[in-house]
């Protein structure tokens, strides 16, 4: 491909979609042309009249020529309709593929990828990026064309009229497109500044808000008003700065446009005394005069578009050119899966270094039951991620029935394993979606049996809508343990050959986890379980116990095991049940 | 797997479309003026009199310097170029570069004169709001999360800042514009005038309608944008599971209807502004041709000069703008009205808590805060605390302490154990009147806290929380607080909790900069600041809720140390989590479900062998197992 489009490196990749909306495209710059045909003539058949008036025609010629100008006007609207609707049109489709495309890339990438980009700067590129670069498809490319073509036609027309009135009086125009630029660049510098201002302004206010209680407590009501009043101070300074030169530019266009009738009015009506041109020539270059004002001041205004989509284009394809860390194998794992799990001296360094996982050897049999325990920061959120292939170790093998999981289907893999999270996250949509968020095909009593399963029955019993309830944003909240239990049931209706427990217990009370471990055991007996928690409650009847440590498995055996062992896993259970006892002493009355 | 999954559409959440219709609804209805709130805001402009005047002057002689331009054009045609006075039209140009001059003089000047106005009522308000915000107690703070707060101090400000650099002044220039014009008209020919204007009732009609259209479509694209947002925010956020349960195409595909919802709602709005923009043209062209007509006809019969004829062309091309304009200005006189309702509610709101109106101040505490108080407390008394059958519920009928009696003699070290839950914060919380208790009293120095001055109470108690909160700022700020402390003092604090070292560490700056939040600095590094920060203020009474976070073991030895010495010579109170602070102590208070259960010396406690000694081993004595690790 030959680099034509290197001054604009970025936006250039948008020509595949430029390209989907061709027609719409062309048709619209046929009709720009046809409007601007339109419009011309209007100043023209204006010169007629007057003309026609400075040589007392009669009252019928008059009704004519209005009448043409109407009809040039209806004619110069129906074609800026057909011209607005094609292009911008065209501009809010592509917006539409580019943000459908830019989701559809987002969700196929990998969790580290997550883990080091910030939700609101993703966000930020799907939303204002996009819109920056809509800008330059739509508005951006209809005024550009606008521009040319009027320019160019009302240059020709206006010379053929005058030539030497037409120079003089276009003098102001191009200075005014120069000034529009730079004048743009520099609002658009001051504007960052403002906005930087507001930026601190706000950042300020969130820390005194965030520290309201140190405020208080130390009576600095009154210095944290005043240091609010300086930041107040310090914005005010810096939009009165852009203010004043936002009125100058205003004032200045004003005034060029201003120029340019002077112009006209002193070197026209000088022409016109001489006996060079008519008086509705002059009313025609007006005419003419007021249709170039806007074209001129959108060249200034398009420029500043596409410098900044160029920039939005560039953050966007940024995230556009990172590839998925975790692709999949081609392997269909052979059926029927038996849940069998084989950890090989897998260790897990993060990006930054830190070494989550550190030569783990471990040997989960087909239907058999492993808990892992350990302290916040051991590593047991990143053992269980490499399971469904989150995240791949960065030494090591996992393998699922003796298989390499890099080597197997991803779709495949991951619809074999059920995992559920310790935050219970559930998407704002009702109760019974949710739940049949990883098999859409499920009945209503395939819901009803794992809402059963999950001891949610009575609660959803008791939602206004039952399982249509809204959950989330604009639904109802639920509890912690209620979240927790939905997202059992969601896992369970995917009906897994592994179900993994992400410390998806813990917001649940102790008598409801009771009845849920006796569930889960009994569907226990076919599939392989992973439980990471923190009761011993939960884990005691697990057949293997694992006791992570700093990323290295310290102990490992059955709860009988390692209580006798008198470990770290011994502790733990002496505190908890003197936890329990604590809890259970009711003093006074 | 794949077969029936173009059928997702089908799924049961037809339902909560009358939900939706419901958000809409509220959404796309459109806000009263209501005179009361405008009225109220128009208070804010009132210290600017002198400048709203200055530029109502400035654009009156604006308005006027634009219309005489088609005069000038007139009296060119007519006086000089039909005539042939060339040195006449030399005259009108000059003059007619004199009042571009002027214009242009008037145009900058009275934008900036405006616009600075509007910046600076913005600033009072936000100041008023912010100063409302200090007053207003921790309750309202702990309700009203911190983001929407925001939004009333900065957003909705920013919003109010439209009303009055486009909204209200604009308004008054627009409407003095079309005023001024057909004055000018009627004055010309009024015959022709009034066959010109029978054109601005079309006009008005269609941007009227426009308006309303735009709104709702308006409205309704906002929806589906905030739609899309918590959508892709919520895909983001979830992305693990959305990858778990391999739902990423349906995704897509749900996201694709949302979008094109967005997309056909914006659909809309194009074509309201294809229609509506041709639609103007149509009318502004109808408008020179009625007056090619009838002026040409009347110009013809000598009862309209040629030049009042281009004149009319000229004004009619004027006229148009401003109208076009109004209904959008309306708009932002609309959006600006709920975001003043917001504001005022916000000002409304009263402090629940506040100095009572006769506020003692008992002896000891500084002087300047001179508000003449009755004098109850016996002076020599310095650092005493009184907690008198205490109950307190933060929501009615869930009692967090359920009679609460003690007492802290000054100068005495008391800890506060039990697990969480017990009640050990919300005694903090109390002393220092952040909330008020339901029945019983809390005495500091002998005088009820709510008799107290405020600001007289809270300087007399030091507070260190367990979540140090440090602005982002130097130590210096951080410790002498932007009210200020002597240089020396701040660094003596320092040095007293071996907090030195910090300083050290940043290059011995106390300006240099410790970051959000002070994330620059090792939990135990803050810890010590928030030390100097309480020793600094030197206040005769404590509260320190100790952090929980383990630190390395220099730091632990430098906080220890420090803790001694923050604790010599006050009264003190401290939730403790560490095992040298209770062995530190003179005496521990043992609560355990919003009760005071048990009371003692540590030694005194573990041998009674009751919920303390229970605490002590599921808290502290691991620490003293850990200690030689350490």
């Amino acid at each position: 491909m030959p680099r034509r489009f290197a001054v604009l490196p970025n936006l250039r990749h948008l020509g595949p979609y430029l390209g989907r909306y061709r027609r719409d495209l062309t048709v619209g710059y046929l009709h720009l042309l046809a409007k601007t045909a339109c419009e011309l003539t209007i100043p023209w058949l204006l010169k007629r009249g007057i003309d026609q008036v400075a040589a007392g025609a009669s009252a019928g010629t008059l009704v004519h020529t209005a009448g043409w100008i109407l009809l040039a006007s209806a004619g110069a609207g129906i074609f800026m309709y057909n011209m607005r609707w094609a292009i911008i049109g065209a501009s809010r489709k592509i917006e539409y593929d580019l943000r459908n495309d830019f989701f559809g890339h987002l969700v196929g990438l990998s969790l580290p990828f997550f883990q080091r980009n910030r939700t609101g700067d993703l966000m930020a590129r799907a939303t204002n990026d996009l819109n920056a670069v809509r800008d330059v498809v739509g508005p951006g490319v209809m005024y550009a064309l606008g521009t040319a073509t009027s320019v160019i036609a009302s240059v020709v027309l206006m010379a053929r009229i005058d030539w030497l009135l037409t120079v003089a009086v276009l003098i102001p125009f191009p200075i005014m497109a120069f000034l529009v630029a730079r004048f743009s660049q520099e609002v658009h510098r001051r504007s960052l500044v403002v906005q930087d201002e507001y930026g601190r302004l706000q950042n300020s206010a969130q820390e005194n808000l965030a520290g309201i209680r140190v405020v208080q407590s130390n009576t600095q009501e009154e210095a944290e008003l005043l240091h609010f009043e300086e930041r107040s101070q310090a914005y005010v300074q810096a939009n009165v700065a852009l203010i004043r030169y936002r009125a100058l530019f205003f004032a200045t266009v004003a005034a060029v446009v201003g120029t340019g009738a002077l112009v006209l009015l002193w070197v026209g009506g000088a022409r016109t005394i001489g006996g060079q041109m008519t008086l509705g020539e002059i009313v025609a270059f007006m005419a003419y005069l007021s249709q170039l004002t806007w074209p001129f001041i959108a060249t200034g205004w398009v420029a500043s578009l596409v410098q900044r989509g160029e920039a939005a284009m560039q953050r966007m394809r940024e995230i556009w050119e990172v590839r998925p860390e975790v692709p999949s194998g081609e392997i269909a794992p052979p059926r029927p899966i038996r849940g069998e799990l084989r950890f090989e001296g897998v260790s897990f360094t993060y990006a930054d270094g830190t070494e989550a996982l550190r030569a783990i050897d471990l040997e989960v049999p087909a239907g058999s039951t492993v808990a892992v325990v350990g302290r916040t920061g051991s590593g047991k959120s990143s053992l269980v991620s490499l399971i469904p292939r989150l995240q791949d170790p960065s030494r090591g093998v996992v393998r699922l029935d003796g298989r390499d999981l890099r080597e197997l289907d991803l779709r495949a893999l991951r619809a074999a394993i059920g995992v559920v999270p310790q935050d219970g996250f559930l998407f704002s949509d009702t109760l019974a979606n949710n739940i049949r968020f990883g098999n859409d095909q499920a009945t209503d009593e395939e819901v009803e049996r794992v809402v059963r399963m999950a001891g949610l029955e009575d609660e959803v019993r008791s939602f206004p809508r039952g399982l249509r309830t809204r959950v989330g944003e604009r639904g109802i909240t639920l509890s912690g343990g209620q979240r927790q239990r939905t997202a059992l049931a969601r896992a369970l209706l995917k009906d897994p050959e592994v179900l993994i427990l992400d410390d998806a217990l813990a917001a649940v009370d102790k008598e409801t986890e009771a009845n849920l471990l006796e569930t889960l055991r009994q569907i226990g007996r076919s599939r392989t379980l992973v439980i990471i928690a923190h009761r011993i409650s939960t884990v005691r009847d697990a057949d293997q116990i694992v006791v992570l440590d700093h990323g290295r498995i310290l102990e490992r055996g059955t709860h009988t095991d390692l209580l006798a062992r008198r470990g770290t896993y011994a502790e733990m259970a002496r505190q908890q049940e003197l936890a329990e006892q604590l809890e259970a002493t009711d003093v006074g009355g | 797997m794949s077969g029936g999954e173009t059928r997702g559409s089908s799924r049961p959440d037809a339902t909560d479309d009358d939900d939706e219709t419901g958000v809409q609804a509220e959404l796309l209805q459109a806000p009263k003026l209501d005179r009361r709130v405008l009225a109220r805001l128009l208070g804010f402009v009132r210290p600017y009199r002198a400048l709203v005047a200055w530029s109502v002057v400035l654009l009156l002689l604006l308005s006027a310097g634009e219309l005489a331009f088609p005069i000038l054009t007139k009296r060119a045609i007519d006086d000089c170029i039909r005539p042939g006075d060339l040195r006449g039209l030399y005259l009108i140009t000059t003059v007619y570069l004199g009042l571009l001059i002027a214009v242009f003089g008037l145009r900058y000047g009275q934008a900036v004169l405006t616009q600075r106005m509007g910046q600076q009522v913005m600033h009072d308000l936000r100041r008023r709001i912010f100063g409302h915000l200090q007053r207003l107690h921790l309750g309202y703070h702990e309700r009203n999360p911190v983001g929407r707060t925001m939004t009333r101090l900065t957003g909705d400000v920013e919003v109010l800042n439209e009303l009055f650099t486009s909204g209200l002044v604009s308004i008054f220039g627009d409407l003095l514009t079309l005023i001024g014009i057909a004055a000018v008209l009627l004055a010309l020919n009024w015959k022709l005038a009034l066959v010109t204007l029978a054109v601005v009732p079309l006009l008005f009609t269609a941007s009227w309608i426009f308006r309303a259209k735009v709104r709702v479509a308006y409205g309704l694209t906002r929806l589906k944008v905030s739609a899309i947002n918590s959508f892709l925010q919520e895909n983001i956020v979830g992305i693990t599971l959305v990858q778990l349960f391999n739902r990423e195409a349906r995704h897509r595909a749900q996201f694709e209807a949302l979008n094109a919802g967005h997309r056909d709602a914006f659909l809309k709005s194009v074509f309201y502004y294809s229609v509506f923009f041709p639609v103007v043209d149509f009318l502004e062209y109808l408008a020179v041709a009625l007056i090619l007509w009838y002026g040409g006809g009347q110009t013809i019969q000598n009862a309209l000069s040629l030049g009042a004829l281009v004149a009319f062309i000229q004004y009619s091309e004027r006229f148009f703008r401003p109208i076009r304009d109004l209904s959008e200005r309306y708009n932002v006189l609309q959006s600006a009205m709920v975001s003043a309702e917001r504001i005022f509610e916000l000002l409304d709101t009263e402090p629940a808590i506040t100095s009572p109106a006769v506020a003692a101040v008992p002896a000891g505490t500084a002087p300047q805060l001179g508000s003449g108080a009755a004098l109850a407390a016996p002076g020599t008394l310095l650092g005493q605390v009184e907690f008198r059958d205490v109950h307190f519920s933060y929501v009615q009928g869930e009692e967090i302490l359920k009679g609460i009696r003690f007492t802290v003699r000054p100068g005495e070290s008391v800890a506060l154990v039990g697990h969480t839950g017990a009640g050990k914060t919300t005694i903090t919380n109390l002393l220092t009147r952040f909330y008020d208790i339901d029945s019983g009293a809390i005495l500091v120095d002998g005088l009820d806290v709510r008799e107290w001055d405020l600001a007289a109470l809270r300087r007399r108690i030091g507070v260190v929380l367990q979540d140090v909160f440090l602005w982002s700022g130097g130590v210096r700020l951080n410790v002498g607080l932007r009210s200020g402390l002597p240089t020396e003092r701040i660094e003596a604090a320092l040095r007293a909790v071996g907090a030195d070292a910090v300083v050290e560490r940043l290059g011995g700056d106390l300006d240099a900069e410790v970051g959000e939040r002070g994330n620059r600095l090792s939990v135990g590094q803050r810890q010590l600041i928030a030390f100097a920060r309480a020793l600094a203020q030197d206040p005769p009474i404590l509260l320190l809720d100790e952090a929980t976070s383990s630190v390395d073991t220099e730091t632990e030895i430098r906080i220890r140390e420090a803790l001694k010495v923050l604790l010599t010579g006050r009264t003190s109170l401290v939730i403790a989590h560490r095992l040298s602070t209770i062995r530190y102590v003179d005496r521990i208070l043992v609560l355990h479900r919003g009760r005071l259960v048990e009371e003692g010396t540590h030694d005194e406690l573990l041998a009674h062998g009751g919920i303390y000694s229970k605490y002590y081993q599921l808290e502290y004595q691991r620490q003293s197992e850990d200690a030689p690790a350490l």
